[in-house]
C-alpha cells in the first residue's frame, strides 16, 4: 500500500506515556521557545525526563487549543530518513524508557499506541521534546505545520504508529484489539 | 496457560482514570503509606485523587501518578505490594478488587496496582500510570504478574490463574472510550 499524509489540523493525539503535565510547567513554554538550543537537541538533559508541558496554541498558526510535550531521549534513529519536524517516533530501547527512533525496524513494537511527533531534527543520545498530546503546536513551532506521514489507509478515528512503505515510523488505522492499559518494553518471563 | 512474571523496570502504565493530576509529590506525613491516609477506613482524600511524583533513582526515571481509591472485597488470595486491581463495583466506580471472578469486567485496560497489603472497604494509594515509583516505595521493584502472554507493546489487565495481572488483548472489539460499571438496559 502506498504512503499518505494526514494535514497537522487533522489530528489529535493522546497522551499514552503515563505521565501528565507539570503543574509548574503547564502553559509556559521553555525559555527560547519548544526547540531552544540550550533544552532542545542537546546531550545532556536539562529538563528531567518524562517532564510534560502543556502549553496553548492560539491559533496564530493551526487550530486553537491545548498541546502537550515530553522531553525524551533519542536512541538510534532511522539512518536512511533521519528524524525532523513531523517525524513519528515509538520506544527504541528494552531496558530506556524514555529513549526513541524513528526506525520500524530497530524499536520495541508496531503498531504501537505509545509514541510522539519530533520538532526538528535531533541528533543520536540528544534530549528533546516531543509532541506527544493534544493538537499541533504550530504556533510554537512552525516546522510542525502541514502534512504528516500515514500509511495510506487512515480513517476519521482513532490512530496509532505504524511501519510505513517508506520504511519509516507514520501514522496508521487502529485496528489492534481492547483498549490499552500500558505498554512493555519486552517479552514477560 | 501457566502465570509468568515481567519486570517493573519493564512497564509503563498508560492513565486510563479520569480526572488530572491534582498534587505533585508525596501526601502528608511519612508519604504514600502513612497510616493516617493509606489503608484507612475513611478517606482522607478526594476518591480520585491524583499525585504525581518523579522517580529519581530506584528503578527507572520518570513520572508516577498514584490515585487514590477504595478496596472492595478483595480475592481469597490477598491484595499485596504489586497486585493488579481492577473495578470491583457497579455502584461505586472507585471501589477495587484483585479478584478476576468477582469484578465487573476483565481484560479491562481501567486498573492499577497495589502499594501494599490493604483491608477490604478501607482506602489508600494505587498506582495507576507512568513508571513504578520504586523511590517512594522501594517493595514496588521486582516482578509483576503476568498471564504468559506480554509481548513488547501494549498490555491490559487480564485474569491470571487465581488473581488479577496483565497479558496482552486477544479479542478484537473496537477501541474503548470508557468503562460501563454494568450492562445497558
Amino acid at each position: 500500500m502506498a504512503d499518505g499524509t494526514l494535514d497537522s489540523e487533522l489530528i489529535v493525539l493522546q497522551n499514552n506515556w503515563g505521565m501528565a503535565p507539570t503543574v509548574n510547567g503547564s502553559l509556559n513554554c521553555p525559555q527560547g521557545g519548544l526547540i531552544g538550543s540550550n533544552h532542545h537537541n542537546v546531550a545532556a538533559p536539562t529538563y528531567q525526563v518524562g517532564t510534560v508541558i502543556q502549553v496553548y496554541n492560539n491559533g496564530s498558526a493551526g487550530k486553537v487549543g491545548m498541546a502537550e510535550l515530553i522531553y525524551l531521549q533519542v536512541g538510534t534513529q532511522n539512518a536512511d530518513s533521519v528524524i525532523a519536524a513531523k517525524t513519528a517516533v515509538v520506544p527504541d530501547s528494552a531496558t530506556v524508557w524514555y529513549q526513541i527512533t524513528n526506525d520500524p525496524d530497530s524499536c520495541i513494537k508496531l503498531p504501537s499506541g505509545l509514541g510522539a511527533f519530533g520538532l526538528s531534527a535531533i541528533t543520536d543520545a540528544y534530549y528533546g521534546w516531543f509532541w506527544c498530546g493534544g493538537i499541533c503546536p504550530e504556533a510554537f513551532v512552525s516546522g510542525l505545520a502541514g502534512n504528516f506521514a500515514t500509511e495510506g489507509n487512515v480513517i476519521a478515528g482513532h490512530i496509532t504508529y505504524h511501519d510505513l512503505a517508506a520504511d519509516t515510523v507514520g501514522i496508521g488505522p487502529y485496528a489492534t484489539t481492547e483498549g490499552f492499559a500500558g505498554f512493555a518494553l519486552a517479552q514477560d518471563a | 496457560m501457566a502465570d509468568s512474571t515481567i519486570d517493573s523496570n519493564l512497564i509503563l502504565l498508560y492513565d486510563n482514570w479520569p480526572g488530572p493530576v491534582e498534587e505533585t509529590g508525596q501526601p502528608y506525613g511519612t508519604g504514600f503509606l502513612d497510616k493516617r491516609h493509606h489503608n484507612v477506613a475513611t478517606p482522607a482524600f478526594a476518591p480520585g485523587t491524583k499525585v504525581q511524583v518523579y522517580n529519581a533513582t530506584l528503578g527507572v526515571p520518570g513520572f508516577s501518578t498514584l490515585i487514590y481509591l477504595q478496596v472492595g472485597t478483595q480475592d481469597g488470595t490477598s491484595i499485596a505490594v504489586k497486585t493488579a486491581c481492577i473495578p470491583d463495583s457497579a455502584t461505586l466506580w472507585y471501589q477495587l478488587t484483585n479478584d478476576p471472578d468477582s469484578c465487573i469486567k476483565i481484560p479491562t485496560p481501567l486498573g492499577c496496582y497495589a502499594i501494599s497489603a490493604i483491608t477490604n472497604a478501607y482506602w489508600g494509594w494505587f498506582w495507576c500510570a507512568g513508571v513504578v515509583p520504586e523511590d517512594d516505595l522501594p517493595t514496588m521493584g521486582g516482578t509483576y504478574l503476568t498471564n504468559e502472554g506480554v509481548d513488547a507493546g501494549g498490555f491490559i489487565f487480564h485474569a491470571c490463574d487465581t488473581i488479577v495481572g496483565i497479558d496482552i488483548a486477544h479479542a478484537a472489539p473496537e477501541v474503548e472510550a470508557g468503562f460501563a460499571l454494568a450492562a445497558d438496559a
